[in-house]
């Protein structure tokens, strides 16, 4: 509930009176104002803790968003226990819970993988094949839900989004296309799709209300390669090839944009997901498209500093 | 559009790839040049339905230019896809410009509602049993299935002959794929050879 994605999932839980009572645990405060939810800032490896407060609110819904993309808002190793520690935690505890009906997480298409012979656009019917820790991390968080569903007797929603972007989601892919000069591929320049913040959090809150038992792909119409995406921002493309990419990301980081295997690969493999399904299971699609989720990257207000009215003391 | 503007026109970021990587307007630039290597017919272009799903499987021989010729005589009728690719560097992603993809996208294309054509192998005039996971697909989501040959082996001149659809069978279940494929291949044994 800290982060963009949750606090806004928060937010519209809020707006509906038929969610009585709404609680939350994250390791950072709520990024904005919630009037009705109550927030518990606990750390994910402080499962004593999170355990206590899970059981003591009996939930009817699980919304597991606890997710860490590496290079978002922690360094990959700590993305990568945070996710699984915080998933132990918070699923092991909701199987518990004898008020539980249905649990709903936060997945990726990152866990398909990018294999060569993979389809380009996996459906959800495709077996998971993660080529990435990310991919890995996200199957090892899925499997602990299905797990927790079926050990409750209750459905599992797996919310398989295309990366998560918005102008103020801290995201490794939006953070590189945001920088003045931007590595691509010019042998694969890989088509990927995206999904915006506000979109995803109307997804999460779908799956509560429709309640489906299984895992839908949920993205953004169309397709961008990573050339037209840094063009539409008037970046400056720089073409990267075969052995320097284990270059560019130390050279990125250094400016502040580090690029993690996850991101590389979807500059060079791409990142597609037949997302046909979602507005089948869920009742609704996205509403931008992955080509307005690039241009809304970009769109960033002008900063237009004011002069003072009269001269304060 | 000249090649030259399209290629101008992608530096600028202006062209967008379809949700397959399949670049319309490289794909209109490139067919001129390459229609003048081949020249291609299509016969039996009346089977081809101009919207809703289509699978057209024909059958390819080890070096044959059949996917060519079929992006090029088929193409022009409807966009289409050629699962002739290869997920293999520079030669991979410069086909998927092309509108090729690999095979593993064809049951991905049929469910949007495209238009595919994929190959079976054949030796002389037996042909490779034809995958069902294929037809499988294309029963669930109301595809219909065209056989196809690609006809004229020497010089630049081509035919891409298009057959009658496929009837669905009756039977439900696991057996009506393996039903179709039958049907399929016995349609193009008999327009091989």
């Amino acid at each position: 509930m800290g982060g963009e994605l949750g606090t806004r999932v928060a937010q519209l839980l809020e707006a509906e009176p038929r969610y009585t009572e709404i609680v939350g645990i994250d390791i950072d405060p709520p990024r904005r104002r919630l009037r009705r939810a109550r927030f518990h800032r606990v750390h994910p490896a402080e499962r004593d803790e999170i355990v206590d407060v899970i059981r003591a609110v009996d939930p009817q819904v699980v919304v597991h968003l606890g997710v860490y993309e590496p290079d978002a808002r922690a360094t990959p190793s700590s993305a990568a226990r945070r996710t699984r520690e915080g998933a132990i935690a918070v699923l092991g505890a909701a199987a518990q819970c004898p008020s539980l009906e249905h649990i709903v997480m936060r997945s990726g298409v990152e866990i398909y993988g990018r294999r060569r012979g993979a389809p380009m656009r996996p459906d959800e019917g495709c077996p998971t094949d993660p080529t990435t820790p990310f991919g890995v991390s996200l199957a090892a968080a899925e499997r602990l839900a299905t797990e927790a569903g079926q050990s409750a007797g209750v459905s599992v929603t797996r919310l398989r989004f295309s990366p998560v972007v918005g102008a103020h989601f801290p995201s490794p892919l939006g953070r590189l296309l945001r920088q003045p000069v931007v590595p691509f591929d010019p042998v694969a320049d890989a088509p990927f799709a995206l999904v915006h913040t506000e979109d995803a959090a109307r997804a999460v809150v779908r799956a509560v209300r429709t309640r489906v038992d299984a895992p839908v792909n949920v993205g953004g119409r169309g397709v961008v390669s990573s050339f037209q995406a840094i063009r539409m921002g008037e970046r400056i493309p720089v073409p990267v090839t075969s052995l320097a990419w284990q270059l560019a990301p130390a050279l990125s980081s250094m400016f502040g944009a580090p690029i993690p295997p996850h991101v590389i690969e979807l500059l060079r493999r791409g990142r597609c997901a037949d997302v046909s399904s979602c507005a089948g299971l869920l009742g609704a699609e996205p509403e931008l498209t992955t080509v307005e989720v690039v241009k809304e990257l970009f769109d960033w207000a002008t900063v237009t500093t004011l002069p003072a009215v009269e001269a304060v003391a | 559009m000249s090649l030259l503007s399209t290629v101008a026109r992608t530096g600028r970021g202006q062209v967008l790839v379809d949700d397959w990587g399949a670049d319309r307007s490289l794909m209109a630039s490139v067919a001129p040049v390459a229609r003048r290597g081949w020249r291609v017919t299509v016969a039996g272009a009346e089977h081809l339905p101009l919207d809703g799903p289509v699978l057209i499987v024909g059958t390819r021989t080890r070096l044959g230019d059949e996917p060519i010729a079929a992006a090029l005589g088929l193409g022009g009728l409807r966009p289409m896809h050629v699962a002739a690719g290869r997920d293999v560097p520079l030669v991979g992603p410069l086909g998927r410009r092309l509108g090729f993809v690999i095979g593993a996208d064809v049951t991905g294309i049929m469910r949007h509602g495209g238009a595919v054509v994929s190959f079976v192998g054949r030796r002389g005039a037996t042909v490779e049993p034809i995958p069902t996971v294929w037809l499988d697909r294309a029963i669930s989501t109301g595809t219909t299935v065209l056989p196809m040959q690609v006809e004229g082996r020497l010089g630049p001149w081509r035919t891409v002959r298009l057959g009658a659809p496929i009837p669905v069978p009756d039977t439900d279940g696991p057996l009506a794929a393996i039903e179709m494929a039958e049907h399929l291949r016995a349609a193009l044994s008999g327009t091989v050879g």
